[in-house]
C-alpha cells in the first residue's frame, strides 16, 4: 500500500504531464490550421496549372517531355517516404513506412534496385539500416515549394541521368482532423493522361503559344512535378499536426482518467489511516 | 479601361488587381501588356515583372512559369513571386553571390544540360531578385 505522501506526489506528476499534453494539444491544433490555410492557397495555383497542362494536351497530343517518357529499362525504382521529423503523433509515422513497405513489396519485383530518399527525420531512422538512402531531407518546419523544388530537382536529375527509372512518393493524406490516409502518387515518369485527367473539363481558350507549345511544356512538366511533391509535403504536413492534436487529446483525457483514480485512492487511503488513527485512541483509551 | 492581373503561386494568390500596364519576363524577351492586347500564352524565364498601378510602380521578382493573356485578364503562374518590399537585400546579394560561384565551378568542372539549366535559373532568379530591392532604394 503506497503511503499518502506517494500517492500525493504522483497525482503531482500526472498533473504536469496533463500540462503538456494538453499544451502540445493546443499548439497541434493551431500548426494544422495553419497547414490547412496552406493547402487552400495552393488551390487556384493548382488549377490554373491542370488547364493549361490539358489544354496543350488536347492541342498536342504527341506532347514529349523527357519526365513524360517511361524508360525502356525498368531497373531502379526510387521510393520517396515522406514521414514528420517528431513523434508524439499516434500511428502516423508507422502507418506511412507500412505503406512503403507495402509498395516496395508490389512494385519492387519488376526492380534490379530499390532506393529510398526520405523526407523527416522518422523515415531517415527507419529507413537507415534496412535500405540503401541516397539522399534524406530533415528540419522541414513549414513547408514551403521551395522544399518541394529541391526534391523535384533531385528527382528530375537523377531520372534524365538515367540513374533512376521510376519513382514513387509515399506520405500521409490528411482526409479530416481524425482521419489520415498513407498513399502513394506514381512521380516519374509523369503520366500525361493522369496530368490532363486532373484537369477536368477545360473551356477551350483560343490561344496563340508563343513560341510554342514544346517551350511551354519544358516550363508545366517541372512544374506539375514539383507541384506534385509540394501538394504531397503539404498533406503530410497537415496529417502530421491533425494525429499529433488526437493522440494529445486522448492522452490528456488519460490522464484526468488517471488522476481520477489515484485522487480516489488518495481519499481512501487517508480515510483508513484516519480511521486507524481513531482506533489506536478507542483502544488505548479502552486499556485505560 | 485597366488589366485585371492575377498572379498565382502555389503558396498562395500573390497579386490581384486592376493595373494600368505590366512587364513580364516572357522566354524571348520582356514584353508588356497594355489593353487590347492579343490573345496568347508564353513562357516566362526568371526575372523581373514591372506593374503600373495609378500611380504606383510595383517592381517583384519571379522565378519561371507560364503567363496567359485573355481579353483584358493577365493570369501569371510562377512558382514564386516576391515584391521588392518582400525581398531582404543583403541576404539577396549573398545568395547571388553563391548562386554565382556555383555556376561558375560547375562550368568548370561538370558536365550536363539539366544540372546546369537549373544552376542558370537559379542564379537569374537570385540576380532578379537583388535588381528589384536596387531599385525600389532609388
Amino acid at each position: 500500500m503506497p503511503s499518502l505522501k506517494d500517492i500525493k506526489r504522483r497525482i503531482g506528476t500526472v498533473e504536469n504531464t496533463q500540462q503538456i499534453t494538453s499544451a502540445m494539444r493546443m499548439v497541434s491544433a493551431a500548426k494544422l490550421r495553419r497547414a490547412q490555410n496552406a493547402i487552400l492557397a495552393a488551390r487556384p495555383y493548382a488549377q490554373k496549372m491542370y488547364a493549361t497542362l490539358g489544354e496543350i494536351g488536347r492541342r498536342q497530343t504527341d506532347a514529349e517531355h523527357p519526365l513524360l517518357q517511361a524508360h525502356e529499362s525498368q531497373t531502379v525504382l526510387e521510393v520517396v517516404v515522406v514521414s514528420s521529423d517528431r513523434g508524439l503523433c499516434g500511428a502516423f509515422n508507422a502507418n506511412a513506412m507500412k505503406m512503403a513497405e507495402r509498395v516496395i513489396a508490389e512494385r519492387g519485383p519488376a526492380f534490379d534496385k530499390i532506393v529510398i530518399s526520405t523526407v523527416g527525420r522518422k523515415s531517415a531512422e527507419y529507413f537507415r539500416k534496412r535500405r540503401e538512402v541516397v539522399r534524406s531531407w530533415t528540419g522541414l518546419a513549414n513547408i514551403g515549394f521551395a522544399d518541394a523544388v529541391e526534391i523535384a530537382t533531385h528527382l528530375s536529375d537523377r531520372y534524365q541521368a538515367g540513374e533512376i527509372d521510376h519513382a514513387v512518393i509515399i506520405y500521409n493524406e490528411f482526409v479530416s482532423a481524425m482521419t489520415q490516409r498513407s498513399s502513394f502518387d506514381q512521380l516519374l515518369p509523369l503520366s500525361a493522361e493522369d496530368q490532363i485527367a486532373e484537369a477536368g473539363e477545360a473551356t477551350a481558350m483560343p490561344f496563340e503559344i508563343e513560341p510554342d507549345a514544346t517551350a511551354l511544356l519544358n516550363v508545366l512538366v517541372p512544374q506539375a512535378l514539383e507541384f506534385s511533391i509540394y501538394r504531397a509535403l503539404l498533406e503530410n504536413q497537415a496529417g502530421e499536426h491533425a494525429a499529433r492534436m488526437t493522440a494529445m487529446e486522448s492522452a490528456t483525457r488519460n490522464t484526468e482518467d488517471l488522476i481520477k483514480s489515484l485522487t480516489l485512492k488518495y481519499n481512501r487511503a487517508r480515510q483508513a489511516a484516519i480511521t486507524k488513527e481513531l482506533v489506536e485512541i478507542v483502544s488505548g483509551a479502552e486499556a485505560l | 479601361m485597366p488589366i485585371d492581373l492575377t498572379v498565382v503561386t502555389p503558396e498562395g494568390q500573390a497579386f490581384q488587381g486592376d493595373v494600368e500596364s505590366v512587364v513580364l519576363p516572357g522566354i524571348e524577351g520582356d514584353f508588356g501588356v497594355l489593353t487590347g492586347h492579343e490573345v496568347f500564352m508564353t513562357s516566362l524565364r526568371p526575372g523581373e515583372m514591372t506593374v503600373e498601378q495609378g500611380s504606383d510602380r510595383l517592381l517583384a521578382a519571379l522565378s519561371k512559369g507560364i503567363a496567359e493573356v485573355h481579353e483584358d485578364h493577365v493570369t501569371v503562374m510562377v512558382g514564386s513571386c516576391e515584391f521588392a518590399h518582400e525581398i531582404d537585400m543583403e541576404r539577396a546579394q549573398v545568395a547571388a553571390e553563391r548562386a554565382r560561384k556555383q555556376l561558375a565551378d560547375f562550368r568548370a568542372t561538370e558536365e550536363g544540360e539539366e544540372a546546369y539549366q537549373a544552376l542558370q535559373e537559379k542564379y537569374s532568379r537570385a540576380i532578379a531578385r537583388v535588381s528589384v530591392s536596387e531599385k525600389k532604394k532609388q
